[in-house]
Formats: structure tokens, C-alpha cells, sequence
């Protein structure tokens, strides 16, 4: 509560300093200030303590416009000006305070850019509230006029705004002073503070030197005005002294000459209302004195009294001053005869001027024809004695020759009023006193039409002026409207640019040191932060049993943790730390622990054992990694990691080689399935790592385990129990196969585990299979199997085939030799062979041989004899086919295809002779008697020898086609690149002839009958020229694929194809596609093709898709069998 | 084996045991430019008795060049150039087998057994008269023997 007074306070005061700061700067009429620091003062204030200090804020701004130059009349209506721009000043900070708080921060410290430019901005804009309010309030109390509005608006919001952008940052920082260090404070507030004295000082004396100029310039002026009204006065006097003069000179003068002298002095200034001659009457002259007039003016000629009374003509009193002479006389003519001793103004002037003996002024009077201010003047009584006075300079003192006075009556108002109007424009206002009955009476007030009298200090001259026996006082002073219309604003807007400028400065001096201020409050809270986490480091680190060291790139120790220095000599512990540390280790240690440390240095990690001699002798072993960083210097240090793991591996070790050594695989897994232990047996069975699979399900390897193990696994004997069974397991490839699983609980503690035992018997089961499907072969196989021990020549095994063949039963073989069946097998050349297996000089024997039924008969066999081992003791394995039949058939063959060579080479050659020899004779028929035969005949005869020949080629081709395969064929490797050479230069002259252009690539070398290949070959190459197009240059290209166990062969053509539906019949014999006059040929050629490749294995097509002529495809097999 | 004859004309020994095919052979040599002699005989037997006749025997002059024919009775073409070419006598007598087969096995028995060339038989004279031309010359030629038109 306390503290809150005494910040209000603080406030208040600080809000009327400021505000007073403002005045001295600000531009009259004071309304507005172009600099308002209180605003600032108010917001910083209420951003920092909330809006408990609005009050302050409120009473701030009160009290001060009340002590403001334009608020010090404490009426109502100020108290309520006052409490109104306190509200806006309160709002305003209240607005400012908020919106910053929104978008800031509650707690700014003006570090970052954002912070500052933010609280500016927004604060400066909260300025709007003040100002405007204030607006309001000064047009509804007509304090400004609406023109002036804006320009008021913008000076007022401007100065708020200044004032806020350059004191409210300033205010918080100096408020917040505990938070902010002192070198900030300092490099902002200083050069600040500096700065703004150096501103409004030169803003000060910027406007002193203009105030200064400016009040010279004032009293050049009032002394000019001065002089202009001196001279006018002055010009006054002279006048009527002129007159006094001439009255002086002369003893009598008459109207006419009065008229005449003053005629021209009156030409001279203008502005002289009246002169005249007033005389001095007594009573008993009154009588003379009427005469002289009337006279002059006729018998109306009267005295009469000032005061205008009707019908008062007449006076009566003893001494008269009437005008007698007065000029100019048109306009003054009602004055004649006037009595100007009856009005007790002039007659003061008169009489002062008749006791005096010198001129005297009247005090001001209005003139009777005038009856507004203008008309006030006054009048100048010059006395005339009788007697002239030849030393003017002694006065008369008696009087007594008095005769009147020359009167001159002067509209000194309207004068000074025009001299005045003259210097209007420079504001410079005059307003005149005149002491009367001994108090001073305004006889002239200059035009201001300015109903606030206020005076503008420093431009006040009073100028005090003794005309004619009356005292003026002159009281110049400047008009204040003008005054301030005539500011010398750049001095302003200099104090402004400095404002900025210095707003701005302070902004980016919080900036700059904000940001260190940041920096430098990070780094300490981090490196507080950062010393925290260190002790705790060291704690925890010293607890760990395993051991933590940094070196530095010399590999000196820089820190370690308890752990490490325990491998130490207790003796030496701490004494180890910038050094090597290696000295306390035998001499043969110390290089391994070097190359560690460098390999860790230069590849940025090691990991290996070390081992140690510890201080106690011991050999440890030590699992280390050392980890190369980088410290802020970007110097490379090491952090290492190091674990005893003597002990354990010494258990371990022997546990693991036990489990690695074992063929059989061993996992132990939890309950829920996942695998603890896998050995390397298990990475073979199953072909996972280790690494992949331990903490994985057991269902990975063996999906059925949990649902065929799921009694024991659920009831699990309390003792070890076993359980073995065999299950499919599925290997990493996916692949199954069976295993023998042995599980068995083991208990730890609270744990059960299960150990499992496991065998892939898919090898056994495939070799019991496999024997299995042999036996079976064995057993059904039509070929005659036997087994007879090696030694007794018993029969131990008889397959089916042997049985059904030979007619005997099993019981009938088995234990008997073979040559209780076959008497051969007794013979001498039988046990030859069986030696030769024996002794290994051969492994296998074949022979032929006859074997005798049960019922009698014979069949031929081709046999097989090896040895073998059977239930473990050597013995022959003999297989057998029975050969009878082939035989037959073979022999059948032979004889037929011999029959049939010789029928069709006695054939062709008997049906050839014939056919030679008519063409022949035709043709010598042709020959010889051509001349001597008809042309029918000649034809004839060609059809006779076509027809011949045709048959020939028919029969040829016949015999070549049947002789295919047949006689002189000799099988052996045969290079197709040399066939197709053969090939293309039998055909040269075919190929040169159409043009044609044949491709042949590499080709292989084939087991073929050479001379067979190439007529295969050319027989192809020659039908594609064949049927080639007629405009078309025959393209022949041969190529080939290797496949796994023939060559595929493709000749394609772009000759003119063949018809797809056509593609069988093209290989039958003696078929052509076209007219025999078409193309050439007996169409055996494809025929001979067929059987040329069918005989060599292979076979041959057409290629029904291929477009662009003829292609076909064949094969030929690698190996001819 | 080439062997020139210095002499004209040239002759020749046919053995063929068709007629039609005799004449026309005959026929062929004599509208041959090279002056020839032509004796035939019908098999390989008389061909072998004429070659052991022909000895200081003008009317059977020993041959310049034997055609033979492979089908023939009594003893063929095959027996009949293997006891040419197996007698001191005779083996150097040029021989051409002249056959209607055109069996590989022919030709390769023939060539086997030392003949000199194996001729196609043609179907058409002129063929014919080319072929014994061929032969002619092809043995003959080098002797630069004047032809008939010269003598």
C-alpha cells in the first residue's frame, strides 16, 4: 500500500516535471506540446504496475493542465477541462499498457528488436486516445476553432506519440533497474540523456535567439510608431504655435487675415480639426466684443455655452473665451461664438495655458459633432498677451495683458488610429493613458480584437509622453494572435527531428544491448543450468561401476570418474589426471592402449578389449569404447567407455563355446515365446543371426510351438520336465522343415524359462524317404535287379522285375548264386569280371548274356555289374534288361532297310535308264534332223525331253530323299561355318545371278554328317532363292540361338512366303505350291530338309508369324545321340 | 595321274551295257573336235578281255581312256575299276566312271577305288557331246593336238 503511494506519487510528480518540460518546449498557444514526455512517464508506469497507478495517472494529468499556462484559471470549467484530459491521459496509458501486454510480453526488458518496435508502435498509438479527447473537449469549450482542428489533433497526438516512443522504454528500463545491469542502463540512458539535452538545448537557445530577434524587431517598430505619434502631436503644437507666433508679431488681426495664415497651415495637415482665435472677454467687454462680432458675422452673432441647450444663447459670466475666428470655417462655423471658458475641460486647457504663458492641451475630449470614439480629441490652447514681449524667453508673469488664446482642435484618436493601422500587420497593438484627476484613463486602445487580453512576455514597451501640460502614457504590446501566428515553426520541427531521431537512437541502443543483454542472460542461465547438470554429472558418473574417462588429443587424462581411478593405485588417484596415466602399467600394455586412443582420434570411434594389469597385479579384461568430439575450440578430445568384463567372461565364455560348440540347436525362451539365448547351431538350422533373433517369437521359427506345447507350457511341472515331439519349422528363406524339439522348464527364481532342444532331421527324413521311393523303383522296375554278396555270391535282393522275368519266386533266388540258374555265370570269364571290380580296377562291367527261364526258355540280356555295399557287407548289384525283343527288332530293320536299299537303288537305276534314253534320243532327234522336222514336231519333242527329265529329277530326288541317313552318313563335329562356305560358293553362281544378299553371323559346330548339312543347308538357302520375289533383290539371313540342349536354327527370306495354312504340306514330298513353269523344282527339297534334321534329332517349322517372306525354324541337338 | 597321248587319234574304250546309251556315247565322240576311236564293249568282263587282247593286237589297241559304265551285267563298274587299277598293266589308263546313279555311295566307291572322274549320264544329246568334249579336253588338251578340221 505503501509502496503504491509512494509510485503514485512518484508519478504525479514526475508527470508534472515532465509536463513542465513540455511547456518550456512547447509552441504557443500551449495547447499543444510537440514533445510530451508524461505520456510516456504515464505508460511505462502503468505497464509495469497495472492499472493501480491509473489514479496517479489521472491526478498527473489534472494538477498539471491546472498548472498549465492555459489551465491556471481554477474555475468549474477548468476543474472539468482538467478531470477530462486526466481520463484521456488515464485511458490512454491503460489502452497502451494492454496492447503491448498482448503482443509483447507482460515483463519486456527490451531486448529484441521486436519487443522494442512493438511497445513503440503500439504505445504511439495508444497516443490517439489522449489526443483525441482532448480535441473534443478544446472545441466544445471553443478553446480552438475547427479550422485548426486537425493541425491541433496531429500536434497533440504527435507529442504523445514522441513522448511515449521515447520516455515510456526509457521510464520501464529505469524502473525495472534491478533486472537490468548497469552497463546497459548505462549505455542506453547516457548517451540518451546526453543526447536530449543537447536537443533542447539547442532547442532552447534556438527559440531564445528567434525571441530575441523577434522583440528587437518589436521595438524597432514600437519606436517608430512612437515617432510617427510624437510627430504627430508634435505637428499639433507647431500648428498652433505658428499661430501664436503671427498673433505675437502683429498688434491687430483681423478675420481676414486669420483666415488667410491659417488657410495654409491647415493645407498642411490635413487631419487638424479646427483652428481659431478665442479671445478673451470679461464681462464688461462683452457689450464691445458682440459688436466686433456682428460685425464680422451679423447680428445673430452670439456667446454661447458649450453645453447646447436650447435657446441658451446668452450666458452670463464674468470672464467669456468665445471663438471670434475659426477655420476651416465651413465646417467649423457652428463653433463660432462658442464659449469655450464655459466647459470646464477646455477652460482647464484655456486657463492652464493663461497662467502659464505656454501652449496646454486639454485632456481628451469627444467633440460634440461626434459622438463615437473617433470624434475623441483635444484641444491646444496657445496664450496672446498685449503686449508684445521682445524676449519670449522670460515670461510674462503678470497676465494681465491677456487677450486670448489660438485654439487648435485636434482628433488625435482618429490620427493615432491611422498611424496604427499602418503597423497592424507586425501585431503590434498600442493602447494610450492619459492621467486625469490623478488616475491614469485609457484614451486609446488600438484595434485588438482579441477579447483575451493576454500579453506575449518580453514584447511589452510603455512609453511614457508629457504633451502640453498633460501626461500620456504610451503602453505598446504585442498582439498575441499575430504573435503566434508568426512562429518560427522549423525551430519546432527541429526539436521534433530530434526527438525522432533521438527515439530511434534509443530504440536501437536497446536493441544492440538488448540482444547481448540476451546473450549474455542466456549464457548464464545455461552455463548456471550447465554447472547444475555438471555436479550432477559427476555424482551419477561416480556411481557408475563401469568406467567413464576424457583425454585430450595428447591422450592426457582430463577427467575420469571413480570407477576409473579405482583401476589406479589408490595412492596415486587424482595424481593421475594430466597425464598419460600409462606409467602405472607394465611396459607391454602401455602401446596397446596408444593405438586405441589414435585409432579412436583419427577414425572418431574404437571399440575393442583392452587388457590391464591392475595395481593389484591382476589381468583384467575391459570391453572399451573411445568416441572422439569436438570442444569449442574445435579441438578433438576423447570420451571413453570402458567395462570389466573379466569375470564375466570368464563364465560366459565357457557357457558360450559350450552352446556354440553343440550340433544341436539350443534356445531358451520365455513364457510369452520370446527368445533369450540362440546358439550357432541355430543360425545354421534356421539361418538367422543371432542378433535377429534373439527378442523375437519363437513363432518365427516354430509357428506351431505354442499351440502343440500349450499344456506344458501353461502347467509346467514345478520340476523339470520334458517334453519331445516333432514339428515343422520354417527357416529364414521361408523354406519348412521337420524338427526333433526337446523342451524342458527350467526355473529362475520367479522366471520359467524353457530351454529347447532342436534337430532338423529333414536330411534323415529325406534320405528314409528317398530309400524308401527307391526301394519301390527298385521293386517295380521291369529291368531285373539282383544284389549277391560279394563273397558267398548269394542272393540277398531280387527286384520284381527279376522275378517276373526269370519265372522263379523270390524264395527260389534269394540265398542261391547265379549260376545255380545261368551256367555261364560259373564260367571263367564271368569271375574275371568280378574280380576286375573288386580289385577297383573298373567300376562297372557290361556284358551281354543269355538267361534261362524256369520253364526253359531263353532271353537275351544286356547286363550291368557293379559293386556296392549292402546291410553293410560288399556286394554286386546286377541290373539286366531284357534285350530279346530289341534284338529282334533290330535285326528285322537291318534287313529290311537293306532289302529296301538295294530295291530302290535297283529301281532308280532301272527306271532311270529308260527314261535317259528317250530324252535322249529326243534330244539327238533334235539335233540331227532339225532341219528336217516340222515345228510341231521340234515342240513335241521338247515336251518329250522335259517330261523325261522331270521324271529323272523326280526319281533322283527319291532315292536322295530314302537314301537320307542311310548310306555313308559318319556323325562327328562339324564346323557350320565351314559347311555354309561349301554351301554359298556351290550356289555362288545363283546368289551373283539374282543379286541376292545372304547373312550369315557365327555359327556353331554341331555333331552332324558334314556332307547331310550341307545339303541341308544348301537345299534351304537355295529354295529361299527360289522363291524370291521378282523385283526384289532375295535378303537370306541364317542365324541361331543357343539353347540349353540344341542350337535353333532360323533361314529367313523376304522371297514371296509361303501361306501359313500350307505350312505342313510344304515337307511332303513332291509338294509344290506353284505351277511347275512358276519355279523350278520337284518340291522334295523341304522334304529332304525335314528328314535330314528329324534324322539328326532335330525337327523343323514355319515360322507362321513371320512376315515378309519365308522363315523357318530348326534345331539341331548339340549332341548327336 | 595324267597321262598324254602322243598320238591320234585318241582312243577310247566304252563299256556300256545299254545300246541306247552306247550309240549316243558314240555318237557324242563322234561330233567331238578331238580326233577319237571309239571301241565298245557291253561289260566289265569284255572290258577286261579286251584290255588282255589288246597287247601287240591293232585291232585292239590298247585304250587312251576308259568310260565305264557301274550297272553293268556280268561284272559291273565297281569290279571292273578296281582290276583295272589293280593291274600293273592297265592301272595307269585313265578312267572315268560314267553312271546313271548319282548315289553317294557310288561316287565314293568309285573315287575309292581310283577312278579318274565320275561322270553324270545326261538326259539330252548336246549334253552329252558337251561332257565328252570335257573329258577330252580335260585330258587331252595339253597335248595341243591339232584338231580334225587340221589334219
Amino acid at each position: 500500500m505503501m509502496n503504491l503511494f509512494v509510485k503514485t506519487l512518484s508519478l504525479i510528480a514526475l508527470y508534472i516535471i515532465a509536463s513542465y518540460v513540455a511547456w518550456s518546449m512547447a509552441m504557443p498557444p500551449y495547447f499543444a506540446s510537440v514533445f510530451w514526455p508524461a505520456a510516456g512517464v504515464s505508460l511505462g508506469f502503468v505497464f509495469l504496475y497495472g492499472a493501480r497507478l491509473l489514479p496517479g495517472v489521472f491526478l498527473g494529468a489534472f494538477l498539471s493542465f491546472l498548472l498549465s499556462p492555459v489551465g491556471n484559471d481554477p474555475n468549474v470549467e477548468g476543474l472539468l477541462a482538467a478531470s477530462f484530459l486526466g481520463l484521456g491521459a488515464a485511458t490512454q496509458a491503460y489502452l497502451g499498457a494492454y496492447l503491448i501486454k498482448k503482443f509483447v510480453r507482460h515483463n519486456t526488458q527490451f531486448q529484441t528488436l521486436r519487443s522494442i518496435v512493438l511497445f513503440c508502435v503500439l504505445g504511439a498509438l495508444s497516443g490517439v486516445v489522449a489526443s483525441s479527447i482532448a480535441l473534443g473537449l478544446f472545441l466544445q469549450t471553443d478553446r480552438i476553432h475547427i479550422d485548426g482542428a486537425l493541425t491541433f489533433w496531429e500536434a497533440w497526438f504527435m507529442g504523445d506519440a514522441l513522448g511515449i516512443v521515447l520516455v515510456a522504454p526509457m521510464t520501464v528500463l529505469a524502473l525495472s533497474w534491478r533486472d537490468v545491469s548497469l552497463r546497459r542502463f548505462l549505455a542506453i540512458f547516457v548517451p540518451i540523456f546526453f543526447c536530449l539535452i543537447i536537443v533542447i538545448g539547442l532547442f532552447a537557445n534556438l527559440r531564445g535567439q528567434d525571441f530575441r530577434e523577434k522583440q528587437d524587431r518589436f521595438a524597432g517598430s514600437v519606436e517608430m510608431v512612437k515617432r510617427e505619434v510624437f510627430s504627430k502631436f508634435s505637428s499639433y503644437y507647431e500648428a498652433v504655435s505658428a499661430i501664436q507666433s503671427f498673433y505675437k508679431s502683429s498688434e491687430n488681426i483681423n478675420h481676414q487675415e486669420f483666415s488667410t495664415f491659417v488657410e495654409y497651415t491647415l493645407l498642411q495637415n490635413p487631419d487638424i480639426h479646427a483652428l481659431a482665435w478665442v479671445p478673451y472677454v470679461s464681462h464688461k467687454d462683452k457689450e464691445r466684443f458682440l459688436q466686433a462680432g456682428r460685425k464680422i458675422y451679423g447680428d445673430n452673432f452670439r456667446i454661447r455655452s458649450v453645453v447646447y441647450k436650447d435657446g441658451s444663447d446668452d450666458i452670463d459670466a464674468a470672464v467669456y473665451m468665445p471663438v471670434l475666428y475659426a477655420e476651416p470655417y465651413e465646417e467649423v462655423k457652428p463653433y463660432i461664438g462658442i464659449d469655450l471658458w464655459s466647459d470646464i475641460q477646455r477652460r482647464k486647457a484655456l486657463e492652464h495655458a493663461k497662467d502659464s504663458d505656454a501652449v496646454s492641451a486639454s485632456e481628451p475630449i469627444s467633440f460634440m459633432n461626434a459622438g463615437d470614439a473617433q470624434g475623441l480629441g483635444f484641444i491646444l490652447a496657445a496664450p496672446i498677451y498685449d503686449h508684445y514681449h521682445p524676449y519670449p524667453n522670460i515670461k510674462n508673469t503678470g497676465h494681465a495683458g491677456f487677450k486670448g488664446a489660438v485654439v487648435g482642435a485636434f482628433y488625435y484618436h482618429e490620427a493615432v488610429e491611422d498611424i496604427m493601422n499602418s503597423w497592424r500587420d507586425r501585431g503590434i497593438e498600442l493602447r494610450i493613458e492619459v492621467e486625469l484627476d490623478g488616475e491614469m484613463s485609457i484614451v486609446y486602445q488600438s484595434q485588438d480584437n482579441n477579447s483575451d487580453k493576454s500579453v506575449v512576455d518580453g514584447f511589452v514597451i510603455d512609453v511614457p509622453y508629457d504633451f502640453a501640460g498633460q501626461k500620456w502614457i504610451l503602453h505598446f504590446y504585442m498582439n498575441h494572435v499575430h504573435f503566434n501566428d508568426n512562429l518560427n515553426l522549423s525551430i519546432w520541427y527541429a526539436l521534433v527531428i530530434g526527438l525522432v531521431f533521438l527515439s530511434f537512437s534509443s530504440m536501437f541502443l536497446m536493441a544492440l544491448t538488448g540482444q547481448s543483454a540476451a546473450m549474455k542472460e542466456l549464457v548464464d542461465e545455461k552455463t548456471a543450468e550447465l554447472s547444475d547438470k555438471n555436479k550432477f554429472l559427476n555424482v551419477v558418473m561416480d556411481t557408475v561401476p563401469d568406467m567413464i574417462f576424457v583425454k585430450d588429443s595428447e591422450f592426457k587424462i582430463v577427467q575420469a570418474n571413480q570407477a576409473f581411478f579405482d583401476k589406479y593405485s589408490p595412492d596415486i588417484r587424482e595424481g593421475i589426471i594430466g597425464t598419460t596415466g600409462l606409467e602405472q602399467f607394465p611396459k607391454n600394455e602401455r602401446k596397446g592402449y596408444l593405438i586405441n586412443d589414435k585409432i579412436a582420434l583419427e577414425e572418431g570411434f574404437s571399440e575393442t578389449q583392452e587388457f590391464i594389469t591392475d595395481y593389484q597385479g591382476e589381468v583384467r579384461t575391459l570391453e572399451t569404447r573411445k568416441q572422439r568430439f569436438y570442444d569449442e575450440d574445435n579441438k578433438a578430445f576423447l570420451m571413453g567407455y570402458a567395462r570389466d568384463v573379466t569375470d564375466l567372461l570368464s563364465t560366459q565364455q565357457k557357457l558360450e563355446t559350450i552352446l556354440d560348440t553343440t550340433a544341436d540347436g539350443l534356445i531358451t525362451i520365455d513364457e510369452s515365446g520370446t527368445i533369450e539365448t540362440y546358439n550357432k547351431a541355430c543360425e545354421d538350422i534356421f539361418g538367422y543371426d543371432a542378433e535377429v533373433a534373439i527378442g523375437k517369437n519363437i513363432d518365427m521359427l516354430i509357428p506351431e510351438y505354442h499351440k502343440s506345447h500349450a499344456d506344458f507350457l501353461k502347467h509346467g511341472d514345478h520340476v523339470v520336465s520334458q517334453n519331445r515331439s516333432q514339428l515343422e519349422a520354417t527357416r529364414k528363406d521361408l523354406s519348412r522343415f521337420p524338427i526333433d524339439i526337446s523342451i524342458a522348464e527350467v526355473k529362475l527364481g520367479s522366471r520359467r524359462i524353457f530351454s529347447a532342444v532342436i534337430r532338423d532331421i529333414s536330411e534323415k527324413k529325406k534320405a528314409e524317404e528317398l530309400a524308401l521311393q527307391i526301394t519301390q523303383i527298385f521293386n517295380s522296375a521291369i529291368i531285373e535287379f539282383y544284389i549277391f554278396d560279394a563273397e558267398t555270391m548269394e542272393f540277398v535282393f531280387v527286384n520284381n522285375g527279376a522275378i517276373n522275368n526269370m519265372g522263379y519266386s523270390e524264395d527260389e533266388l534269394l540265398g542261391h548264386r547265379p549260376s545255380d540258374f545261368v551256367e555261364a555265370y560259373a564260367d571263367e570269364e564271368f569271375a574275371v569280371m568280378a574280380e576286375k571290380l573288386l580289385s577297383g580296377e573298373s567300376e562297372r562291367v557290361d556284358f551281354d548274356m543269355r538267361h534261362k527261364r524256369k520253364d526253359g526258355s531263353y532271353y537275351d540280356v544286356a547286363a550291368n555289374l557293379q559293386l556296392t555295399t549292402f546291410n553293410g557287407r560288399p556286394a554286386f548289384i546286377a541290373s539286366m534288361l531284357d534285350i530279346t525283343e530289341r534284338n529282334k527288332v533290330t535285326q528285322e530293320l537291318k534287313r529290311s532297310n537293306k532289302e529296301l536299299e538295294s530295291f530302290a537303288y535297283v529301281t532308280s537305276h532301272d527306271l532311270k535308264a529308260p527314261l535317259r534314253h528317250v530324252s535322249m534320243s529326243a534330244s539327238f532327234f533334235k539335233d540331227e534332223y532339225a532341219d528336217k522336222l516340222d515345228e510341231k514336231s521340234m515342240e513335241l519333242l521338247d515336251v518329250m525331253i522335259s517330261g523325261a527329265n522331270r521324271m529323272q529329277n523326280m526319281i533322283e530326288s527319291l532315292l536322295r530323299y530314302s537314301r537320307v541317313g542311310r548310306d555313308g552318313v559318319e556323325l562327328k563335329d562339324v564346323d557350320l561355318a565351314d559347311v555354309l562356305d561349301v554351301v554359298l560358293e556351290n550356289l555362288s553362281d545363283d546368289i551373283n545371278d539374282n543379286h541376292a544378299n545372304v547373312n550369315v553371323g557365327t555359327l556353331p559346330v554341331v555333331g552332324a554328317d558334314r556332307y547331310l548339312m550341307i545339303q541341308l543347308f544348301q537345299n534351304l538357302i537355295q529354295n529361299a532363292l527360289k522363291y524370291s520375289k521378282a523385283d526384289e533383290a532375295p535378303i537370306i539371313t541364317l542365324a541361331y540361338e543357343e539353347e540349353k540342349a540344341f542350337f535353333k536354327f532360323s533361314v529367313a527370306d523376304n522371297g514371296i512366303g509361303i501361306d501359313p495354312t500350307y505350312s505342313d504340306k510344304i515337307f511332303q514330298i513332291f509338294q509344290r505350291l506353284h505351277r511347275d513353269n512358276e519355279y523350278n523344282g520337284v518340291g522334295i527339297g523341304l522334304s529332304i530338309c525335314q528328314r535330314i534334321i528329324e534324322f539328326h534329332g532335330g525337327s523343323i517349322t514355319l515360322d507362321k508369324d513371320y512376315e515378309g517372306g519365308a522363315k523357318f525354324d530348326f534345331t539341331l541337338p548339340k549332341v548327336f545321340y | 595321274m595324267i597321262l598324254k597321248s602322243n598320238h591320234l587319234p585318241i582312243r577310247i574304250l566304252v563299256a556300256e551295257d545299254q545300246e541306247t546309251d552306247a550309240f549316243f556315247i558314240e555318237q557324242a565322240f563322234a561330233q567331238s573336235d578331238v580326233e577319237n576311236q571309239v571301241f565298245l564293249v557291253k561289260d566289265g568282263q569284255e572290258v577286261m578281255d579286251y584290255l588282255m587282247q589288246s597287247v601287240g593286237n591293232d585291232s585292239n589297241p590298247r585304250p587312251d581312256l576308259i568310260f565305264l559304265d557301274i550297272k553293268m551285267p556280268r561284272k559291273d563298274g565297281h569290279e571292273t575299276l578296281r582290276e583295272i587299277k589293280s593291274q600293273d598293266d592297265y592301272k595307269d589308263i585313265p578312267v572315268i566312271i560314267m553312271s546313271g546313279s548319282q548315289a553317294i555311295d557310288d561316287i565314293k566307291k568309285s573315287y575309292s577305288n581310283g577312278a579318274n572322274a565320275y561322270v553324270s549320264k545326261t538326259n539330252g544329246f548336246d549334253d552329252m557331246i558337251e561332257l565328252v568334249e570335257a573329258v577330252e579336253k580335260f585330258w587331252f588338251l595339253r597335248a595341243k593336238l591339232p584338231r580334225k578340221s587340221d589334219a
